[in-house]
């Protein structure tokens, strides 16, 4: 549980870095991101194509913050 | 709750997921305008549940794109509390969007939308939501 609760820390505090950098990360846009410890390790055209390269790569896609950046012309309102 | 921070959907809160058929971390926005609690399509795919045979459910529609809300049973969600301790909590009414399309213009098409928090979650539990856009702070707090 111990190791949960720290995977979910580092996890979080990507997910906190991503949003502080925002601005930054929509040069990638129309991009799949992966991000791990607050970098980013990948960017692809599509999801299936970073699931692709990231199974290569030996990394496990559940414990990745994957995010996929807007087109600046596009808003999304939920 | 349906702001941008920057254009990022906020607030997020992040959890470990855990069901018979996957297990792996969620970042999920907090909508109180949303009556269920859901897994996005790409949460989905990324927890490598096996979407194609999950074509089944209540019809739903968000943002535009018709799912299929297919039930997971029974689930765990492990929130990181205020003070670096563990909490989990037993939720059975986890959804995931499935397009009812899934082709692979639709999942491209939907890939933006996030896992959703909506009030079942938050009304089971007696969460209250704290958000401070300006200071991107976000929280569930409970109350007794």
């Amino acid at each position: 549980m111990e190791n949960e609760t720290q995977t979910l820390e580092i996890l979080d505090e990507d997910s906190k870095w991503v949003t502080e950098n925002y601005e930054e990360l929509r040069k990638y846009e129309g991009k799949v991101i992966a991000i791990k410890n607050k970098q980013i390790i990948d960017v692809s055209d599509t999801l299936e194509n970073i699931m692709k390269k990231l199974e290569d790569k030996k990394e496990n896609s559940a414990f990745l913050l994957i995010e996929a950046i807007p087109p600046k012309s596009v808003s999304f309102i939920l | 709750m349906r702001k941008f921070v920057k254009d990022r959907y906020f607030p997020f809160i992040s959890f470990m997921f855990r069901s018979s058929h996957a297990f792996g971390f969620v970042e999920a926005l907090v909508d109180t305008g949303s009556p269920f609690t859901v897994l996005s399509t790409t949460d989905a795919i990324r927890l490598r549940l096996p979407i194609k045979s999950m074509r089944k459910g209540e019809p739903c529609q968000l943002a535009g794109f018709t799912f299929f809300k297919a039930f997971l049973g029974n689930s765990s969600m492990t929130f990181r509390t205020d003070d670096g301790k563990s909490l989990a909590i037993q939720f059975n009414n986890m959804g995931v969007l499935i397009p009812t399309k899934l082709d692979k213009s639709q999942l491209e098409d939907v890939k933006h939308i996030p896992s959703i928090i909506g009030n079942d979650f938050l009304e089971q539990e007696k969460f209250a939501l704290y958000v401070n856009p300006s200071k991107k702070v976000s929280y569930l707090e409970k109350i007794e």
